[in-house]
């Protein structure tokens, strides 16, 4: 039985799934989980999903190179999936979400300080989990203003790990809160 | 005084987007010709697919094409078009642009440009407002702005009390006062404020209406001195004072308050002898205390709740009145039937500050059925960008309830694919599932304060990741089917595995 591999990209975050056909419809493989999904398309881009333990959804999916839009429920999710398992190309810090746990894991690594100045792409922390180590890297120059977490510390997927503030506007914060002094 | 019937022949859209759209559709059914005026940015847009006529007035940017004066009216005489709609927005609360099209000999499709100008001035338009009965916030801006004074009159207002600055504008040089003695700083600092960014430090008061909500109200009047009101839309649910929802009825209003801010609306309308389509705009405070905010004299963006509601056509009836012709309808023809709520789709990313999104389309499914209007200016392979504004386009359901048309937004909004960019339409639906929208309790200031970080998109359900696999895999079959030349029906519906073959070794992942 023939068998496929690849990398999901949803925020930055990277989910490695294998996929092999079964029957009518497939067992795909993430995270450790086997999951049987079935699925028909009901017109080009649209199909309806079933996978176990829930209800067929109705969903639609638009390509533009790796780059996916799916939408079920009112809801889209922008994703990317690359096929094979190769080396990620590094990918472009968007915001502050990047500073953010991708993933439930453990700080595995610090590589600043409170105060420090850092540079865009900086690795600022690392995490691990499932065996695979992420870094957090600065999405833009600044300052780092507050650490979340101590190494070996254990953090949920979406923790804000790093606060990084840029010195226009610390200033700026600390404005409106002085005038009435002057 | 009564003016000849001039009829519209050929009409020019001086606008773009959704709302040249919708009144070319307007114009269709009158069979009056149309003329899109357009940017070269916009060559391949919908509106101007749709017009008779286009002519390009020019580059991108609104002030080199949208809001050129005089290249609107050479086209206009170029294509021999007899009137000029502005839609809203870029000049159609523009009075120069109203006089120069009448000096053109072209009818304007609006109010006279003297009511324009008049209503234009916030300050004056209130000043009018009040010299009308028309209840207006109260305040104190007299000749003398000493402290004491001030807070004397402070006083008399009652707390809170809102301190602005005469030549404010983005919140510069405001301070709201809860107390009476946070006055006396709060007046130093917005004089300091204000003085630093408009060179001068004078200030006045308002009276600060807590949670308030948004009401207008729509009226139209003829040249017959006919007007009239077509009830009201609340648009409380708004972000950084751009409507995000609008409904009508307000679920906020009795029966009784309906009718006395509808009456006002119709008073503020008479008291500067509004001719065509206007929204009287009133904010009420949490004991049905109301006051004129301002007058928009032009189409709004969420007339369509009002058309659903009403089972009216604005566009229709504003082109009616500029032919010189009465009012289609009288006041005791208007009545509100079932409610309607429109939904602005924005090219804006909720998760992400709400920033906005551009790129190209590929895929812009509208949902349709009963009671499900969509009013939008993009299609599949539109290019949105960042010159124009992110509304991509408004989705509008009527209902026979309030609870009725709320589950078929949610429904519509489902069937309502954008694909290419980002935008807010999983906000919106999160919006009209909470117990806060449910029970319409909520006031201009509730977006702002309640959704920082709000994001619906976090987790990859399995399904989402199922559906893109399935969708890769329908993708490689058809690549396959197609480069061995003999496409087989039967392998359609035996799903997109039978056939894969070795697709890794063919298109080699890169793409």
């Amino acid at each position: 039985m023939k068998s496929f591999e690849g990398v999901v990209t949803l925020h930055g975050d990277e989910t490695t799934v294998s996929w092999q056909p079964d029957g009518g419809g497939f067992v795909m493989t993430v995270g450790g989980r086997s999951i049987v999904a079935q699925g028909r398309q009901v017109s080009t881009g649209t199909y309806i999903v079933t996978v176990p333990g829930q209800e067929p959804v109705r969903v639609v999916v638009s390509r533009d190179g790796q780059q996916r839009y799916v939408t079920a429920g009112g809801v889209t999710w922008e994703l990317s999936l690359r096929r094979g398992i190769g080396k990620a190309r590094p990918r472009n810090a968007v915001g502050d979400r990047a500073m953010a746990s991708p993933m439930p894991g453990v700080v595995i690594g610090l590589d600043v300080a409170v105060g420090d100045q850092v540079k865009k792409g900086a690795v600022l922390m690392r995490i691990e989990a499932m065996k695979m180590e992420h870094a957090i890297v600065a999405p833009r120059d600044g300052v780092v203003s507050a650490l979340h977490f101590r190494l070996g510390d254990p953090v949920a997927a979406g923790a804000h790990l790093v606060e990084l503030s840029d010195e226009e506007a610390a200033i700026e914060a600390k404005g409106p809160s002085q005038p009435d002094k002057i | 005084m009564k003016t000849p019937i001039r009829p519209i022949r050929k009409l020019l859209v001086a606008n773009r987007g959704e709302i040249a759209v919708r009144v070319i559709l307007a114009c269709r059914e009158l069979g009056i010709a149309t003329v899109a005026v357009h940017s070269d940015k916009d060559q391949s847009s919908l509106f101007v697919a749709m017009a008779d006529e286009a002519v390009c007035i020019g580059a991108a940017p609104p002030r080199e094409s949208y809001l050129r004066v005089d290249r609107i009216l050479d086209a206009a005489r170029a294509t021999g078009a007899d009137a000029i709609h502005p839609g809203y927005g870029f000049l159609s609360e523009n009075e120069g642009f109203g006089r120069a099209v009448e000096q053109a000999g072209v009818i304007f499709v609006g109010p006279k440009p003297d009511t324009i100008a008049q209503m234009g001035s916030k300050t004056a338009a209130r000043m009018t407002m009040a010299a009308a009965n028309v209840p207006t916030i109260p305040g104190y801006q007299g000749d003398d702005r000493r402290p004491e004074t001030l807070r004397e009159h402070a006083r008399k207002l009652g707390y809170p009390v809102l301190v602005k600055a005469d030549l404010g504008g983005g919140g510069k040089g405001m301070r709201i006062v809860h107390a009476d003695a946070d006055m006396p700083a709060a007046v130093a600092a917005a004089s300091r404020e204000a003085a630093k960014a408009f060179g001068d430090g004078a200030v006045y008061l308002e009276k600060y209406i807590e949670n308030p909500r948004h009401i207008e109200v729509q009226v139209l009047g003829d040249t017959h001195g006919n007007c009239v009101h077509v009830f009201e839309r609340e648009c409380s649910l708004q972000r950084r004072h751009q409507k995000v929802i609008e409904e009508s009825p307000s679920p906020s209003l009795s029966a009784e308050l309906r009718q006395r801010i509808c009456a006002a609306g119709v008073q503020a309308a008479r008291a500067v002898n509004y001719q065509g389509a206007g929204t009287v705009e009133f904010i009420v405070g949490p004991q049905g205390d109301f006051y004129f905010l301002e007058m928009n004299t032009r189409l709004q963006v969420e007339h369509p709740i009002t058309e659903l509601v009403c089972g009216v056509d604005l566009v229709v009836a504003q082109i009616k009145v500029a032919q010189g012709q009465p009012l289609p309808w009288t006041q005791e023809e208007i009545f509100q039937r079932g409610h309607a709520i429109e939904c602005r789709i924005y090219a804006e990313d909720p998760e992400n500050g709400f920033l906005p999104s551009v790129g190209r389309l590929l895929r812009y499914d509208v949902p349709f059925g009963p009671g499900i209007r969509h009013d939008g200016g993009f299609q599949t392979g539109d290019e949105v960008s960042v010159v124009y504004d992110p509304m991509l386009g408004k989705l509008i359901v009527l209902g026979e309830t309030r609870e009725v048309a709320t589950q078929k937004m949610i429904a519509a909004l489902d069937r309502l694919v954008v694909h290419g960019v980002r935008t807010n339409i999983a906000f919106l639906r999160h919006l009209l599932t909470l117990d806060a929208f449910r029970s319409a309790d909520f006031h201009t200031r509730w977006l702002d304060e309640s959704f920082d970080g709000w994001c619906a998109t976090q987790h990859l359900p399995d399904f989402v990741l199922a559906a893109l696999l399935l969708d890769d895999a329908y993708h490689h079959r058809d690549q396959v089917t197609l480069a061995a030349g003999s496409p087989n029906v039967n392998k359609a519906w035996q799903g997109p595995w039978v056939s894969l073959g070795d697709w890794r070794g063919t298109s080699g992942g890169g793409e």
